[in-house]
């Protein structure tokens, strides 16, 4: 059980990286 | 405050510290200078490079075992998120030369490491990345690839210092977006931070240890293929005090600076001359040389490590311990512990073996019945003829029989530990009868 809350932890940390990512890469390219 | 609320704030803490960690070469952008951007995919694979690269270093800090950082999870579980965290990090870095070469294929030419006109930034790069994809291939198939496993406890450290310090030294060598004070300090800090944690880990912990040996004064064979182990401090008073259900890192036939250390929970209570007892089973290379350790040799401890104990839920009207094979050796130390104290809780242990014959601490367990409230249960695979016994596995319907059936929250606590298998298939039924989940409590220990 703990692992499951473990794993999604973990797919939670990389979406949210992978989503300032494009907010920030987006900024910089003057997208947005 | 309770334990578990306690608990919960302290774990959340620390995955936002993470989290914040994590994002922070990102956070400084936004709020310090920044020169002018590029495209959108390139600035993009920078970003997941930076991110990347700051989640391998903040990897050191998840195995260099504080114990407040591993309180609130239990150490099998912050383990078992470094694994599972690590491959994620490991493909948010590879985007990063990916994304660049697919919309900018003339920089394809800086993997010819050897070219002279190759920039040495460019170098860093790809042998951080080597050094990473050797990291992931060795883990994730160690057992397939027959990699002993102290060999790739070095292979593992040296591969991931490697990585890190090559893709930090990458990021220096480009400089583009470590040009302003505020982010020079930042990417200062993660280093000061990382190679800090390298030679607490790896230096000062080796010597603290080194300092504080244990010799052996008895090998004693047990049911089961197991073998326990008492070891008593020299020159130091020991561990006197530690949770019964914790375990420590063991060191024998090496040097603590060898990085060769293998865990095991404690199976005897704290002692007042701090001399420790661990019960181990004949499974891999070091375990089946157990056997051959003769009184007087000396091995180091690191420890103790864990919240799977009984001592973490001081309110519990019940206590519940469900145990496969050699994973009795927890329960033994808290049941130990708890006849030492005179406890009168009801207790009830459910313990699942092959067969009658290696059924570890058998005799003992008979007789912590008279000293203890303790209810016995032997779930046996293969019984012998004329058990009345249970039989097959631990299963649902045998839980929803066996449990107290007040399922109040904190009301009874059940503690796990066997076989990964009988885990999986033992939560699961936990869950089916009905048991809120921050009840059960299970230990793992296949690390690596």
């Amino acid at each position: 059980m703990r692992q499951r809350l473990a794993n999604a932890l973990v797919w939670v940390i990389s979406a949210i990286v992978i989503l300032v990512s494009v907010v920030f890469a987006l900024l910089q390219s003057g997208l947005i | 405050m309770n334990v578990s609320t306690r608990r919960i704030l302290q774990g959340s803490a620390w995955i936002l510290l993470y989290l914040l960690l994590t994002l922070a070469p990102l956070l400084v952008l936004f709020v310090d200078q920044r020169p002018a951007g590029r495209e959108f995919w390139r600035d993009f694979s920078v970003a997941l490079g930076f991110c990347g690269l700051a989640m391998m270093a903040l990897q050191f800090a998840l195995t260099a075992r504080f114990k407040t950082l591993k309180a609130p999870y239990g150490s099998d579980i912050v383990y078992y998120f470094h694994k599972r965290i690590s491959i994620a990090t490991f493909l948010l870095i590879l985007a990063h030369p990916i994304l660049l070469f697919v919309f900018s294929p003339d920089l394809l030419r800086l993997l010819n490491i050897f070219d002279p006109q190759t920039p040495w930034r460019a170098r860093f790069a790809v042998t951080s990345l080597l050094a990473l994809i050797g990291l992931v291939v060795f883990s994730v198939w160690r057992k397939k690839l027959k990699i002993e496993y102290t060999r790739w406890r070095v292979t593992h450290g040296l591969l991931a210092t490697a990585g890190v310090a090559l893709g930090l030294a990458h990021i220096v060598g480009v400089g583009y977006y470590v040009n302003t004070p505020l982010k020079r300090w930042l990417w200062i800090g993660y280093a000061t931070f990382w190679v800090g944690l390298l030679l607490w880990v790896r230096i000062i912990k080796p010597f603290l240890l080194l300092r504080r040996p244990y010799v052996v004064e008895q090998v004693q064979a047990e049911r089961g293929n197991a073998w326990s182990l008492i070891l008593k401090p020299q020159g130091h008073p020991g561990i006197r005090h530690f949770q019964p259900g914790q375990f420590a890192w063991i060191t024998a036939w090496d040097s603590p600076f060898a990085d060769s250390e293998h865990p095991f929970s404690f199976s005897t209570a704290p002692h007042p001359e701090g001399k420790l007892g661990f019960t181990i089973k004949e499974l891999g290379d070091f375990t089946a040389r157990i056997k051959e350790m003769q009184p007087g040799q000396t091995v180091y401890v690191d420890g103790p490590f864990g919240s799977f104990s009984c001592d973490q839920h001081p309110h519990a009207q019940n206590l519940v311990f469900i145990a496969g094979g050699i994973g009795i050796t927890p329960m033994m130390s808290m049941l130990r512990t708890l006849a030492e104290r005179g406890d009168r809780l009801p207790l009830l242990l459910i313990y699942a073996n092959r067969d009658w014959e290696s059924v570890t601490f058998r005799e003992e367990i008979e007789g912590l019945r008279t000293r203890l409230n303790l209810t016995v249960l032997h779930v046996l695979e293969r019984p012998p003829e004329n058990w009345q016994g249970e039989r097959g596995y631990v299963t649902a319907a045998l839980l929803q029989r066996v449990l107290p059936t007040d399922r109040t929250p904190n009301h009874t606590e059940i503690f796990l530990c066997g076989p990964q298998p009988m885990m999986d298939a033992v939560e699961k039924a936990l869950v089916q009868v009905g048991v809120p989940m921050g009840d059960f409590h299970s230990e793992r220990f296949d690390l690596v």
